[in-house]
């Protein structure tokens, strides 16, 4: 069967389509909802926001892959300006923009969903099943190779400290260890939803129309009966003027945590208890940037290979916030718009030595804890959604016990100096004197460079619709004829990178639609 | 499969609420963006001072009346980055306000606008004043517009850093977003690689 992908950017009239489920979204939760329905056999529309980029495609500039991959170049932010999303804006979403790590969601998050927010059937024995065999689909391996210097150092640093550290499981076949992913993987080895689960809802039957950001979800009565969505220009900026209607029995909002709210909200769904687009979860992330005497070339081999959990449940589940450490590839616009930021003296100064340094990053597990609410998602004036997400005392805690901890396992690696990136930082030549600094530092916003490539939660699950959203099976509390199938279902973060916990949930909430729909489920995917 | 009977009802503009905003109480919904109502309450002032200009932009992000400050930060925070040799220098400069520009006019509409906004303010010269800048941007020295630079970076109000990281990325990104920034730094560039044919494979 020829794939059927109409690009929006090039309609000349409204567009209508009819279909008995509309996807908004083909990220890690909208592509794999949209394969199972197809191949049940059902007729599917998906839209997406973003252009159909392929391997052929992919530069490995950034600044092409900024601008043509990413919402807002990369530079995406909360309302404040404080906090910088990276969010993949292209078919595949940011599964084909992401660094590869594949975790199963920890059973300490999943045990809290229990007994915190109500989530039944989610357990890890639960998901084992459908995790199973995403990870033999996508080839989901810790990686064999070893890791590049850039993460060499963490692991070194971490066994010189006695701090646990592991190798990261990728979703890679084929990885010629390029280093790129960041920028779409320009020979198809990543497993990403662009080479799986896309072309698989296609081969099925499914129709993707690209360029089309959604607008609104239709309503009738109390029932979504299909999504409006508006044909955008080729590089997905202005609207063109036209409009795509696809009619459906059933709507699936899969576009990320910041959209999918604010899709919801532009739609004025029911929402009697004032949920929707609470409770989103970012993992806030902060970075430390070290100087090594050996060449590191930090933008080359896999991104991300190793990880230390040592801090990630360092008191408790809903004790102080833990963090999960990782290195972070070393893209140069990327790194020197970074150290800019802190001024032109350590720009130059960094610049000279830039294939010496090195970079981790600490991710902190948000939402376990009451004085970690979440941020909330709003709409601009113009009706796109924006995320107001304060950080508060509890989570500055966090970042400076993370800036302090990526200092001493630098310093513990061989690094002769180290940099918070916090606007008021400077390099530190010994632990000793780092400590010191960091103590010192304004915990501020806009003074901490912070930021998060996982958007999670804003339509939370859980039993009881006064403190959620929707259901733990995906479907909406109040309205017919809706599920929210991305990481804007969970009602915490994770604690781990998310894509795993998407694919396992997503799999299973769409293989049941699949049924309810009145789809034909092979027993393979039961 | 059509459980639910004719689509014609659903498509009919009639069937549907209109769009909720601006008019909606019901939502809340941003008047400001993250630059604040500092900025949003000189734009309007300033664009009727300045007469905004009908001319063609040569640019897609940047108006016409914004290049003196982009170029002046550009020759500013990247002295002694961009070549020495002057006309390398200039051209170097020119290339990174047009890597700027595709950089910045690829953002979403309602965020153009604040960093337009943004810059709107930075255009006030009584803004230019408390920065120590008493020229007009195309006259400042290196050493003022960075002296300004700096007066932002480390503000006590967030505004102000705001506006400094806006300005820092127009450089940054301008220079560092294209090859000629690559051999001062080191960096090979992307590796080349022969890629896949044919349809995607599932």
């Amino acid at each position: 069967m020829t794939r059927q992908i109409v690009d929006a950017a090039t309609l000349e009239r409204p567009l209508k389509l009819e279909a008995d489920a509309v996807v908004v979204g083909t990220g890690a939760g909208g592509a794999v909802a949209a394969e199972i329905l197809a191949q049940a056999g059902l007729r599917v529309v998906m839209l997406e926001e973003g252009g159909y980029q392929t391997a052929r495609d992919f530069t490995l500039r950034e600044l092409d892959a900024n601008t043509e991959l990413y919402y807002d170049s990369g530079s995406r932010t909360t309302r404040d300006g404080a906090i910088t999303i990276l969010q993949g804006r292209t078919v595949g979403g940011s599964t084909t923009v992401n660094w590869t790590s594949s975790f199963r969601a920890p059973d300490e998050t999943l045990s809290h969903w229990r007994s915190a927010h109500g989530v039944e059937g989610l357990g890890s024995a639960d998901l084992a099943p459908w995790w199973r065999r995403l990870e033999q689909r996508l080839n989901v391996a810790p990686w064999a190779v070893p890791p590049n210097p850039n993460n060499a150092a963490l692991a070194r640093g971490c066994a010189r400290l006695g701090y646990a550290h592991a190798v990261i499981p990728r979703n890679v076949r084929g990885c010629r260890n390029l280093g790129y992913c960041g920028m779409g993987c320009p020979v198809n080895a990543k497993r990403g939803m662009l080479v799986t689960t896309v072309p698989g809802a296609l081969d099925a039957g499914a129709v993707l129309v690209t360029h089309a950001r959604a607008d609104r979800v239709l309503l009738r009565g109390d029932k979504a009966v299909g999504v409006e969505a508006l044909a955008l220009d080729a590089r997905s900026v202005h609207p063109t003027g036209h409009t795509i209607t696809v009619a459906a029995r059933f709507v699936v909002a899969a576009g990320g945590a910041i959209n999918t709210p604010g899709l919801l909200l532009r739609s004025q769904l029911p929402d009697p208890h004032q949920r929707l687009g609470k409770r989103t979860f970012i993992h806030p992330v902060n970075l430390s940037t070290a100087i090594l005497p050996e060449t590191v070339d930090g933008f080359s081999g896999a991104p991300q290979s190793v990880y230390s959990d040592q801090f990630l449940w360092r008191d408790g589940v809903t004790g102080r916030v833990g963090y999960k450490l990782e290195a972070a590839p070393l893209y140069p616009m990327l790194t020197l718009s970074l150290m800019g930021r802190m001024g032109r003296e350590l720009l130059q100064r960094f610049g000279g030595r830039y294939r010496n340094g090195q970079v981790l990053i600490a991710l902190l597990r948000d939402g376990f804890h009451e004085q970690s609410q979440g941020g909330q998602v709003l709409l601009r004036g113009d009706g796109s959604a924006v995320l107001d997400y304060p950080l508060t005392d509890y989570l500055w805690e966090g970042l400076f016990d993370a800036y302090l901890h990526m200092a001493e396992v630098q310093f513990a690696a061989g690094a002769t100096e180290v940099l918070p990136f916090h606007l008021d930082a400077k390099p530190y030549g010994s632990l000793a004197e780092a400590k010191a600094g960091i103590a010192a530092l304004p915990a501020k916003p806009v003074r901490g460079a912070i930021f998060t490539a996982h958007l999670m939660g804003g339509c939370g699950m859980g039993n009881d619709p006064k403190t959620s959203v929707i259901t733990g099976a995906g479907r909406h509390h109040q309205l017919e004829g809706l599920a929210v199938i991305d990481g804007s279902m969970f009602p915490t973060s994770l604690g781990v990178n998310p894509q795993m916990t998407i694919y396992g949930i997503a799999s299973r909430n769409a293989t049941q639609l699949a049924r309810d729909l009145g789809g034909k489920v092979k027993e393979a995917a039961a | 499969m059509n459980a639910t009977g004719g689509w014609r009802d659903v498509t009919a503009p009639a069937a549907q609420p209109q769009r909720p905003w601006p008019h909606s109480t019901r939502r809340q919904l941003l008047q400001v963006g993250f630059l604040g109502s500092l900025a949003l309450s000189s734009a309007g002032f300033l664009a009727a001072l300045m007469g905004r200009a009908q001319a063609q932009a040569a640019l897609a992000f940047f108006r016409p009346e914004d290049e003196p400050l982009a170029r002046g930060v550009i020759r500013s925070l990247l002295a002694g980055i961009l070549p020495a040799d002057p006309g390398a220098g200039a051209r170097a400069a020119e290339a990174a306000l047009r890597t700027s520009d595709r950089y910045f006019s690829a953002l979403s509409p309602a965020v153009q606008a604040e960093a337009r906004q943004a810059l709107d303010l930075l255009n006030l010269a009584p803004v230019r004043w408390l920065g120590g800048v008493w020229s007009p941007w195309e006259a400042a020295t290196v050493g003022q517009i960075n002296g300004f630079l700096e007066r932002l970076r480390t503000s006590r109000f967030t505004t102000a850093r705001q506006l400094y990281l806006l300005l820092a990325g127009v450089a940054t990104v301008g220079w560092y977003g294209q090859p000629a920034s690559w051999p001062g730094i080191g960096y090979p560039g992307p590796p080349v690689v022969e890629r896949p044919q044919g349809e995607n494979p599932l």
